[in-house]
């Protein structure tokens, strides 16, 4: 398996679904409640089928992407799903223990399952976006910190 | 109360309101059921379930089963609803083989119970046998008979109607199997009674 990069709009098999249940799992839940009322989102008119909880997934990885299989650790995750009006069922599984960005999440899945992907698309493009200019911000900043670690050839017997 | 203004087939359904704390209290009434047999124990229910279940019986699966307990459906049961209902709000397998299932659930009818078809458990594990759901109309009406055992002091008088053909002659020669058997927990609407492999059984 090829290693993810943090750019999603990259990989072009994933579905839109595929693509705006990332986003939204990736985008601040504050910008999230924007947009969700933006959209016009009403908490009111989603049952609750699981409320959200938290627990632990295994984050397994191959070495250089072609290795063994191991378990790289577990992660703390936040799960809810949801039923619209219109009786689509959102899922949400987000990163960390946020229960309001799970629900969140879950209902614009919902929601968008209930919209023609034509007005879904550039909203889910706009989310990529900005999820891809943080991550960029975050590497630049990062990156003067890098240490390049390399051995020393000593001489032999000196 | 519900967002959705009607339910429509292959709606996936809400399980327990607070899985948490309804799920202690169903599991709390099953352990009142299996301790005191034959008497009716009033169930914390779901807020939803599929038609081809009952409240109760919805409870019950949702209290007891998980991913490591595969679950036996009867035909009449085991409708997409109720498949996905289980499959999303317990994750426990769902599986052809009576005798591999830990829990089974049997529709409201007059099919016979079968019980034979299920797993017994074995000599050094009876423990290790199916709990089967058993869905009856209601605990009165129905043919009475006499019940004695543990958990009961003297003896006690059960009817419930609309169990299966020849069901109470089942438990009889189940109960002659002890410590082998099954145990079956019978649903009625928001209720569960238990009749646990221990049971005696007088036929009047």
């Amino acid at each position: 398996m090829p290693i993810t990069t943090g750019d999603a709009a990259a990989t072009p098999a994933r579905s839109l679904r595929q693509r705006w249940i990332s986003a939204c799992a990736r985008t601040d839940p504050d910008q999230l409640h924007i947009l969700a009322d933006v959209l016009g989102i009403d908490g009111t008119a989603f049952d609750v089928l699981r409320p959200a909880e938290n627990g632990l997934v295994m984050v397994r990885g191959r070495a250089g992407g072609t290795g063994q299989l191991f378990n790289a650790g577990e992660m703390t995750v936040t799960r809810c799903s949801v039923r619209g009006r219109s009786g689509h069922v959102g899922h949400g599984y987000v990163a960390g223990r946020d229960k309001t960005h799970a629900e969140l999440a879950a209902r614009l899945d919902a929601h968008f399952q209930a919209q023609p992907d034509d007005t879904t698309l550039p909203i889910v493009a706009e989310l990529e976006q900005q999820i891809g200019e943080r991550a960029h911000a975050r590497q630049q900043k990062s990156a003067p910190t890098r240490v390049e670690f390399f051995t020393m050839v000593r001489g032999e017997d000196e | 109360m519900s967002a959705v203004d009607t339910l429509m087939p292959d709606m996936l359904l809400k399980g327990f309101d607070d899985p948490v704390d309804a799920g202690g209290r169903a599991f709390r009434a099953l352990l009142d059921a299996m301790a005191n047999p034959g008497t009716p124990f009033s169930i914390t229910c779901p807020a939803e379930h599929p038609a081809q279940l009952s409240d109760a019986a919805a409870a019950v699966l949702l209290t007891v089963s998980d991913y490591a307990t595969p679950v036996w459906l009867a035909d009449d049961i085991a409708s997409t609803d109720v498949q996905s209902y289980i499959r999303f709000h317990s994750a426990a397998p769902l599986t052809d083989d009576p005798a591999a299932a830990v829990f089974a659930v049997v529709a409201q009818g007059f099919e016979p119970l079968m019980a034979t078809r299920f797993n017994t458990g074995t000599e050094d594990y009876p423990d290790r046998s199916t709990t089967v759901i058993v869905e009856c109309a209601g605990f009165t009406g129905g043919t009475p008979v006499q019940l004695a055992g543990p958990g009961i002091e003297g003896t006690t008088r059960f009817a419930p109607h609309g169990v299966p053909l020849g069901f109470w002659e089942e438990m009889q020669m189940n109960n002659a199997g002890f410590p082998l058997g099954i145990d079956v927990i019978l649903t009625a609407p928001g209720h569960v009674c238990a009749i646990p492999r221990s049971t005696l059984i007088e036929v009047n």
